[in-house]
């Protein structure tokens, strides 16, 4: 018995460590990964990383701000208007959603979208902490993402 | 791919890398010089037979002792000599070196990202000023001033014929002063590990005559040249409507972002991604088909475009020269 | 091994102890994780090093394939990247440093006529955080968890923004393991050579391999703490969110390589000046002959571990600082060549006119004359600025680093574990093999080193896992891998030498070599403690010049304590004999090391278990008191 509760650890600690450290460079279908109510990359550590860098290339900080939120609704706090699940924030993103937030499908890959729906969804906790990003080379504009502790999700009232 | 440019320290055609080279000839020099003395002392020392009156385990006769002694001291004494003449051809090389002054310099304006070297030639007009990638020319005899600055993490800007590296340190610009002496093609890369595609950071500078360079300027300063072709024109449309432009710039069009190299005059380089493909249409359109295949790692996603369309697409970015 | 009341006491001492050993006596399992003894711990850290070296020396081989033709496929970026850092940072965290402290630690207190190490329990603390610490690095390596950011770690490439996952993090805890072995045995080395020396050997009579140890145990002191600051900084920094090198907020990347390199540069000669410890002890044997100039080849290694402080910057030329402060670090770059320089013209003073007889140990000091000097005059070149600004971060380096580590430390190494085979065995090894090896080693290593210089001057820069055909750089990167293949091959043979006369070689006894020093005295192999004499010596070269005398009275586990500068007889001391706190605790400590790369709680929680287990380990046992007392009345 005992042998077996020391290859489950070991086996256990090995998978999660490779899920976390996998670097899938070309990734054509993370869909289907799933992992409701994640998504693909939510054990992913390098995959949240990337989300970190796409969500200034494309430039969401322009109305989100770093997480606290500006003309669109802040991201780091425990409301959602359309969901906090991986899908339904990949809804977000690809398709846009009323009140301004603009579709992206033409202009990211599956791929990308996933992987910032994976770090959107760090900025409130919903990751593990060890997948987490931790802070960026920025000014500091909070506690580093790895740092905050788990909003439990709200549905929020429309505006 | 074109001809590949000269990259070595060792044939120099600019006066940094011309100085550094002499610098480095005495050295090996020297370093010959004291390599066959002291090899060759050990091995006369070797075959040296051992004299009747040097019994095992003792010490040497004291006469013995003290030529040994006398020979050691000397030759301390002469290595400390010439270490202080290496360290005086130094300190007077790392002068002259720094003796290039910028005066009637070229700024040329580089931040280095992961994994790609972005070019700016600045000018007060600000229409005027040019901005590219990987493919860097200077004019002949002219010295120029590269202000180096990094977008992300530590890279290092490094043509081995033309002068001394720098590194790009987040947080810390600086400042190197070359000058080229030679017509031609020299290839650098980035020297410091900057993550997964480090190795196919590489960078081209061409050396022209001043008349050739300014020739070359206007060219880049002008918008991207029209679609000529209708298939032309429908890879520009689709450029304009998909990913690309999420990233990458073409001046004339209304594609601006800067996140990625700009795509003005793409088709005049003499190689795409960075050195790493040649620069022609199949290789463009495997290129953005499948950015990973060439360079895993690379921050370009898949192109997500049909086939029809890359090959449009191909055809109209090779088309901007 | 017995623990009988002493004839010197008046009454019979408790047996709650002896208990406690016979009980761990009993179970070889026990048996093995209690060990104390300072030729077991040694012979474990230099077996662990070795194993080490070759796992780092097939990522070698790994590398050298890929690049063996220009666009290769044989491994893709990202792994290349961890096979660069895992095979740095085994070979300088888990090969180099840890072999030449499990040399010192096997061989310095039988050069001094010392019966154990000061802090016997300490070494074995230091022995197994050392093997947890590079378990954990290659566990790492497997679970796709290895570090892939070299292994110098600049940040911002191993910050948290640009290492995503916990891959910078094992290199960052990496440290914490083995620096803290490092500093356990040098404080350990310090204490004994300066305390436990045979009555006779004063200062002047050491041995140089023993100063050459001590030395390098002060420069562990003062280098290593720099090193955890650096590593804890960075953990931080990914962990918590400090800024320490973060622009943005007031931080800088450069700090980190300061810290760093204050300690990386003063790390090579951690690792080079016991090798020259090696050279001078070989040399001595045999040419037969006193070494020549032994003042100042002692003075030399104490200049160059001091000096060694003082060139750190020379790894930064390429940043941009000012002309005035590079120069001062070409300078000292350049001056420390002057001691390395006065010990190599000691050892051909010694040579000179010897007749030396040409044995495996000799041979390969002779490979490291001819070697290591070769990467000391690269090393003269690249202290230039602007010949470094030409030659930094390319091939040239990794050329001249072989040179001065695998020349200078490495072909010693062998040497040194030839020579000392037939004493830590009782068997000499074969001495046709060890031509062939030696041989083997030489040709392979040039083969695969000297183009390398070549390549770096032609624009080859590092740590990169292919290059363009159009660079011209196919040639000679094919001949370095064949080089490479060779050196392995090199390798195998002394592991099959060794490993066979291991079993089947010739009975060596006491002193095969008919050396001088005081390990050729004893039995090969040694006796452990309780069986072994404490000698009184009246030379430098005891075994040379007069018969070595002995001290009586002691106890079997009693050391004597000497003074530090002429030995002369201080006090008596009981050796703590063998213990299961430090495995335990060594346990502890890595548990926390490990719990610190997840949560900052894992330093409380682990604090706890730490405090425990010392708490167990120190927790004063009657007799120790008893016995304590008895020896207060009878010194």
């Amino acid at each position: 018995m005992r042998r077996e509760l020391v290859v489950c650890a070991v086996a256990a600690l090995t998978f999660a460590g490779c899920e976390r450290e996998a670097r899938r460079f070309d990734d054509p279908d993370p869909s289907a990964r799933m992992r409701p109510p994640d998504g693909p990359y939510s054990d992913n550590a390098w995959a949240t990383g990337e989300g970190a860098r796409l969500f200034t290339q494309m430039n969401c900080s322009g109305c989100h701000q770093h997480g606290g939120g500006g003309m669109g609704p802040p991201l780091m706090d425990g409301g959602w208007r359309y969901g906090a699940d991986g899908p339904e924030v990949f809804k977000s993103i690809m398709d846009g959603r009323p009140n301004g937030m603009p579709a992206f499908r033409s202009r990211l890959s599956e791929q990308q979208a996933w992987q910032l729906v994976a770090y959107v969804r760090s900025l409130s906790g919903q990751l593990r902490k060890d997948v987490a990003p931790g802070r960026n080379d920025q000014m500091a504009v909070g506690a580093p993402t790895s740092r905050r502790p788990r909003l439990p999700p709200v549905k929020e009232p429309m505006p | 791919m074109s001809d590949p440019g000269a990259i070595s320290a060792l044939e120099p055609a600019g006066t940094q890398a011309e100085q550094i080279r002499r610098l480095f000839d005495g050295y090996l020099g020297v370093s010959i010089l004291v390599f066959i003395l002291v090899m060759g002392a050990l091995v006369v020392g070797l075959r040296r037979e051992r004299r009747e009156d040097e019994p095992p385990h003792e010490e040497s006769p004291p006469d013995v002792m003290k030529r040994k002694a006398r020979v050691v001291g000397s030759a301390t004494a002469v290595t400390v000599v010439t270490l202080v003449v290496l360290l005086v051809m130094s300190v007077v090389t790392g002068r002259a070196l720094a003796s290039l002054t910028p005066r009637d310099a070229l700024a040329i304006e580089i931040t280095g990202h992961r994994w790609w070297w972005d070019v700016k030639y600045p000018d007060a007009i600000s229409s005027n000023a040019v901005r590219t990638a990987y493919e860097i020319h200077v004019p002949l005899g002219r010295p120029v001033e590269l202000r180096l600055v990094s977008h992300d993490v530590i890279h290092s800007f490094w043509v081995p014929s033309l002068g001394p590296k720098r590194d790009l340190i987040p947080g810390k610009p600086s400042t190197l002063v070359l000058r080229a002496d030679r017509p031609g093609t020299f290839d650098g890369l980035c020297a410091e590990y900057c993550g997964l595609q480090h190795a196919n950071m590489r960078l081209r500078v061409v050396v022209e005559p001043e008349r050739e360079f300014q020739a070359w300027l206007t060219q880049m300063r002008a918008p991207a040249r029209e679609p000529q072709t209708e298939r032309e024109e429908h890879g520009r449309s689709v450029f304009l409507a998909g990913r690309c432009v999420a990233c990458h710039a073409i001046v004339g069009t209304t594609a601006f972002a800067a996140v990625g190299p700009d795509l003005t005059h793409v088709g005049s380089r003499s190689a795409i991604a960075m050195g790493t493909l040649p620069n022609d249409v199949r290789s463009i359109r495997s290129w953005i088909e499948d950015p990973q295949h060439a360079k895993a790692g690379v921050i370009m996603p898949e192109g997500g475009i049909s086939d029809g369309d890359l090959d449009d697409l191909a055809l109209y970015l090779s088309s901007l020269r | 091994m017995t623990a009988e009341a002493s004839p010197t006491l008046p009454r019979a001492l408790p047996t709650a102890k002896a208990r406690r050993e016979r009980v761990i006596e009993r179970s070889r399992v026990l048996r093995f994780i209690s060990e104390t003894e300072h030729q077991a711990i040694g012979l474990r850290f230099v077996v662990t090093a070795l194993v080490f070296f070759a796992m780092a020396g097939a990522l070698a081989l790994l590398m050298r394939l890929q690049l063996a033709r220009p666009g290769l496929h044989v491994v893709g970026p990202d792994l290349y990247n961890q096979a660069f850092t895992m095979h740095g940072s085994t070979m300088m965290f888990l090969f180099a440093v840890p072999v030449m402290q499990g040399m010192g630690v096997y061989l310095v207190p039988l050069m001094i006529g010392a019966k154990s190490l000061a802090f016997p329990r300490l070494s074995a603390f230091a022995y197994w955080t050392y093997l947890f610490g590079g378990i954990f690095l290659w566990l790492s390596f497997f679970m796709n968890t290895g570090p892939d950011v070299g292994w110098f770690s600049y940040p911002p490439l191993a910050g948290p923004e640009y290492a995503a996952g916990k891959r910078a993090d094992v290199w960052a805890q990496l440290i914490t393991f083995t620096e803290l072995s490092a500093l356990a045995i040098a404080v350990n080395l310090i204490a004994t050579i300066f305390k436990q020396r045979s009555p006779g050997m004063s200062l002047d009579r050491m041995p140089v391999f023993v100063w050459a140890s001590l030395v390098t145990a002060f420069m562990v002191v003062f280098a290593m703490p720099a090193v955890m600051v650096a590593s804890t900084m960075l953990a931080l920094d990914r962990l918590v969110g400090t800024h320490f090198f973060n622009p943005a907020e007031g931080g800088d990347p450069l700090l980190w390589q300061h810290v760093f390199w204050f300690f990386g540069h003063p790390e090579v000669y951690i690792i080079f000046l016991p090798a020259l410890g090696f050279v001078s002890e070989i040399v001595t044997t045999f040419t037969r002959r006193p070494l020549f100039g032994y003042t100042p080849v002692v003075l030399a290694n104490v200049a160059t571990a001091i000096l060694a402080f003082g060139l750190w910057v020379h790894h930064m030329f390429a940043t941009g600082i000012p002309q005035l402060g590079a120069s001062f670090f070409t300078a000292a770059s350049i001056v420390i060549a002057v001691p390395t320089g006065v010990q190599f013209f000691c050892w051909i003073a010694t040579i000179w006119g010897s007749g030396p007889r040409y044995a495996a140990p000799f041979l390969y000091v002779l490979a490291f004359l001819a070697t290591f000097i070769i990467g000391g005059l690269t090393g003269v070149m690249q202290a230039s600025v602007p010949i470094d600004t030409q030659v930094h971060d390319t091939f040239f380096v990794v050329a001249h680093f072989h040179y001065t580590l695998i020349g200078g430390a490495v072909f010693p190494l062998l040497g040194a574990l030839h020579y000392w085979f037939p004493k830590v065995t009782g068997r000499l090894s074969d001495e046709r093999l060890g031509w062939i090896s030696c041989a083997l080693v030489f040709a392979g290593f040039h083969l695969t080193f000297f183009p390398q210089h070549i390549l770096g001057l032609h624009g080859m820069t590092r740590r990169i896992y292919t290059y363009a055909a159009t660079t011209g750089w196919g040639t000679l990167n094919l001949v370095s891998t064949i080089g490479a293949f060779l050196i392995g091959a090199g390798l195998l043979v002394v592991l099959i030498n060794l490993a066979r006369s291991y079993r089947s070689g010739m009975a060596a006894g006491n002193d095969p070599w008919q050396g001088p020093s005081l390990e050729w005295h004893y039995a090969s192999p040694p006796p452990r403690m309780e069986e072994r004499d404490v000698a009184i010596v009246a030379a430098r070269y005891p075994l040379w010049t007069a018969p070595v005398g002995k001290v009586v009275g002691l106890e079997p586990r009693e050391e004597l304590i000497t003074n530090v500068i002429d030995a002369e007889p201080s006090h008596k001391e009981k050796n703590p004999g063998p213990s299961l706190s430090p495995f335990f605790l060594a346990l502890a400590t890595s548990g926390t090391i490990i719990a610190c790369i997840f949560t900052p709680w894992g330093l409380v929680w682990g604090a706890v278990v730490i405090a425990l287990v010392l708490t167990l380990w120190y927790w004063p046992r009657r007799s120790e008191v008893d016995e304590h007392h008895l020896s207060e009345e009878q010194p």
